[in-house]
């Protein structure tokens, strides 16, 4: 999160395209907090989910260099409970795609693993864990964190050097263009 | 020798889980006097009565001491039930064993120790009870409406309806009163004029209602069944008989658009020969004599006049001129009309929180800082701007407005600690109806909660943030300022902790609460009633007495009591019609005799009871030379003042007797 930025106006535009790239109806959200009381990710946040709607609200920019945007597991446990039917994790989905197209990105390891993990769907129709692995601790740096579960995980072989491929490779990245066509 | 009854009661659990019923049964028989003690589960229970009627019957009991919860619970239940037996209803005594030991008292032989000391002193009290016989008073079915409002309105046609006659008080020109002011109503946006004319036109034209606008009452003397109330009529200077309504005058007043007329808000202008508002009920002009230059013009007949000079003449009387009818007459004056009432209905509303106290706010000198009343007018097609939305500084359209809620409630600092309860419901309207004339409009509502408790409401400021697009932001507004020409408004976003500073607001709204008339007390004591310490109207029980005040005969409905939106005026207004329809039932009202009695023998006219009585109950007499005081038993409401003042004792409250109040001290000291 940045410098500290007051709150002044709605902007409508950004309001707007968060509503759109989410489907869900931002006023709908009348702040009772539900989301953020059962959201398992949002302890270690920087702000809670509701607070993202409420920013989403305001259509502030603040909300862009969020780390709980990145964050979300999109476990649905807020859809699931909330009064007004809102799906929280859209609308942090929608709101982590406009951060990284403004350049806004506060959790550059969650950005990493997440744009790894849509290449190596892209290219082989399933994820290949190794290098996803390998993607994420080279962005992180943090070589040496979780050996004491990798290690075992690669001797029974949960992570096998090289990945398979699906069958009709082709017809599925077909898939990627149309979502692309769709999006613009 | 009296021959007392003691029943004691359990109550459930309530009694007897703290106090040892069987004991202070046992020990009460032993009490000179009582001839009969026993214990029951209920006693207020139809088997339970039987048991006392049976009692009394077997035993020949003349006195019954019931050891139960409060007199003011069952006390008419055991009344009825000793009748029922034979003897006087007022040969009972009820020791108050609930409310005043078990419920009260934490230790078990405490609590029967002191329930025995208290069944004592009953019992010594009973023992000098006297039958008393209920007084008969008339009662005048005639009822008095002060205030014609909504809920004026709705209790005078109620009350008409039911075939009695009403005389209605209002003290401005016209009746409607404050939701003639208003622009649509919440949770339905109905016209507020549209649904209230035609009930003010009702009240107009109904064969059993008589309308006295333009009058105040002066003097409220008398008691339930029979008020005898003094109402100044004030001079209007147009005769009501003769005017037909058709406000020529009004046109041709050279003072005409220069006097802010009040029911505008004074955001648009009268004349000093006006009606407030064009639905006017009566639509019957008045002058008002504070600005009229013939009534200020002085009266040739008393100036003096030196030889040779001409007699000054008076000035203008334009109005008298142009009527047709002949109905201006400046000569007319203040009227005094006495009149005879059985039942007294309050219903004089409201006023408006003064937001010049808020200096942050701009103390009123924002020109585009105005209250929710100055928006209502503003956005009614009859208003000043003529429905237009538009900036009072520049008259151009707003593009950011903003509403703020509790200005002048919850506001412990400013006095008004209390929820004004109409505030947030009519801000969501007030924000609709910005979005319904201006479609591009920025709308913000800063609120602390919203309350929308009510058939509808919380769907409804829904609706105004969802369909509407009103943009609600908690958190109260710490300041609003001018810089450069713009109107910024500071405050925070508690939700999410952030503060807001928000720059070029061209519109900002401010919710002011509702408070009591400036006049309520004053009022309230010309009637004899009281008020709370905000000066509203207090109701004889919250909850269960919610329209009757503690003065028997005098109802209060609507906003007087406390604030209210229509439907509860209304319903109130409704509540206080049912009153008086049960009071009017009565020919004859039966007076509770537990009044005071002043022994002319003994008094010594020294006069210190007529001064004490709050309620004027007792006057001096005379007979043959002798003077001396005399209770009213109507009016007398047994308060027992009268009877700690009197140095001689000629004054006692019966059934509380000084010897009944120390026969009860003896009898727990002694026996």
């Amino acid at each position: 999160m940045g410098a500290s930025v007051q709150l002044r106006s709605i902007d409508m535009d950004l309001k707007k395209e968060i509503e759109r790239l989410s489907g869900q109806k931002l006023d709908a959200c009348y702040l009772c907090g539900k989301c953020s009381a059962g959201c398992p990710v949002a302890p270690y946040q920087d702000i809670p989910p509701h607070v993202v709607m409420r920013m989403a609200q305001w259509g502030s920019k603040k909300v862009l260099g969020s780390k709980m945007i990145w964050n979300c597991a999109s476990c649905g446990t807020c859809y699931t409970r909330c009064p007004n039917n809102i799906d929280v994790a859209r609308v942090c989905g929608a709101l982590s795609q406009i951060s990284r197209r403004e350049g806004l990105v506060a959790d550059k390891v969650a950005a990493t693993l997440r744009e790894k993990f849509v290449e190596s769907v892209k290219n082989n129709g399933r994820v290949h864990e190794l290098s996803l692995v390998v993607a994420m601790k080279m962005a992180s740096r943090d070589y040496l964190g979780d050996l004491d579960i990798g290690i075992p995980m690669f001797l029974k072989g949960k992570f096998p050097l090289f990945g398979h491929k699906i069958k009709d490779l082709n017809n599925f990245q077909k898939l990627f263009d149309s979502k692309k066509k769709g999006d613009k | 020798m009296a021959r007392v009854g003691v029943f004691i009661c359990h109550c459930g659990a309530n009694i007897a889980g703290k106090v040892d019923v069987e004991a202070v049964s046992e020990a009460a028989i032993n009490i000179p006097g009582v001839v009969y003690s026993s214990h029951q589960k209920y006693s207020c229970s139809e088997a339970g009565q039987k048991v006392i009627i049976d009692a009394i019957k077997e035993n020949r009991l003349d006195r019954v001491v019931i050891g139960s919860c409060s007199p003011k619970m069952h006390e008419n239940t055991f009344r009825k039930t000793v009748q029922q037996a034979g003897l006087n209803s007022y040969m009972l005594e009820i020791a108050n064993l609930r409310e005043h030991v078990s419920w009260v008292t934490a230790d078990k032989d405490e609590a029967t120790k002191k329930a025995m000391d208290l069944v004592k002193a009953a019992v010594g009290k009973v023992s000098f009870a006297k039958p008393l016989t209920p007084g008969q008073v008339p009662v005048e079915k005639r009822a008095l409406v002060i205030g014609g409002g909504i809920a004026g309105i709705q209790a005078a046609l109620d009350i008409a309806d039911m075939g009695y006659e009403v005389v209605m008080v209002e003290r401005e020109p016209s009746i409607g009163g404050r939701m003639a002011q208003l622009d649509k109503t919440f949770p339905t946006l109905d016209c507020s004029a549209c649904i209230l004319s035609p009930r003010m036109v009702d009240v107009a034209q109904h064969p059993n209602i008589r309308l006295l606008t333009y009058s105040e009452v002066e003097n409220v003397n008398g008691y339930v069944g029979n008020f005898n109330v003094i109402i100044r009529k004030k001079a209007r200077f147009v005769d009501e008989r003769i005017c037909t309504g058709c406000l020529e005058c009004m046109g041709k007043c050279p003072l005409k658009k220069k006097i802010p007329n009040e029911f505008e808000n004074g955001r648009a202008p009268r004349g000093a020969i006006y009606v407030p508002f064009a639905q006017a009920v009566p639509k019957v002009p008045v002058i008002d004599k504070e600005y009229c230059r013939y009534l200020l013009s002085p009266d040739p007949d008393k100036v003096e006049v030196k030889e040779g000079e001409k007699k000054p003449k008076r000035k203008c009387g334009v109005c008298a001129k142009v009527c047709t009818q002949g109905a201006v007459d400046f000569n007319q004056q203040d009227e005094l009309i006495s009149e005879k009432f059985g039942a007294i209905v309050l219903a004089t509303g409201f006023n408006l929180f003064d937001h010049s106290k808020y200096g942050e706010y701009g103390a009123g000198k924002i020109p585009d800082v105005i209250t929710a009343l100055d928006f209502e007018r503003i956005v009614n097609s009859s208003g000043p701007t003529e429905g237009k939305i538009v900036r009072p500084s520049n008259g151009e359209k707003p593009k950011r407005v903003v509403f703020i809620q509790c200005v002048g409630s919850r506001d412990e600092a400013k006095g008004v600690p209390y929820c004004s309860r109409i505030c947030c419901m009519y801000t969501a309207k007030q924000a609709i109806l910005v979005r319904e004339k201006l479609p591009d409009a920025e709308i913000y509502v800063f609120y602390m909660d919203i309350r929308a408790a009510g058939k509808g409401y919380e769907e409804f400021v829904l609706r105004a943030q969802r369909e509407y697009g009103a943009n609600y932001v908690r958190g109260r507004v710490s300041r609003i300022y001018e810089s450069n020409g713009h109107m910024v408004l500071k405050a925070a976003d508690t939700l999410v902790g952030m503060p807001v500073e928000m720059d070029d607001v061209d519109l900002v709204v401010l919710a002011t609460g509702s408070i009591a008339r400036e006049d309520s007390v004053e009022l309230a004591n010309t009637i004899g009633i009281t008020t709370d310490n905000h000066g509203f109207i207090s109701e004889v029980h919250p909850k269960l007495r919610p329209v009757e005040v503690p003065r028997e005969g005098v109802f209060a409905c609507g906003a007087c009591l406390s604030p209210r939106d229509i439907p509860d005026a209304v319903a109130t207004a409704g509540a206080v019609a049912a009153k008086v329809g049960v009071l009017f039932s009565n020919d004859i009202l039966m007076s509770d005799p537990m009044v005071a009695e002043i022994d002319p023998l003994k008094c010594a006219a020294c006069g210190a009871c007529v001064s004490v009585c709050p309620y004027s109950a007792i006057t001096m007499e005379e007979f043959r030379g002798k003077k001396f005081a005399k209770v009213n038993e109507a009016m007398c409401q047994g308060c027992g003042t009268c009877s700690a003042a009197c140095r001689p004792g000629a004054a006692q409250l019966k059934g509380q007797t000084d010897e009944q109040i120390l026969r009860s001290i003896e009898a727990v000291l002694q026996w």
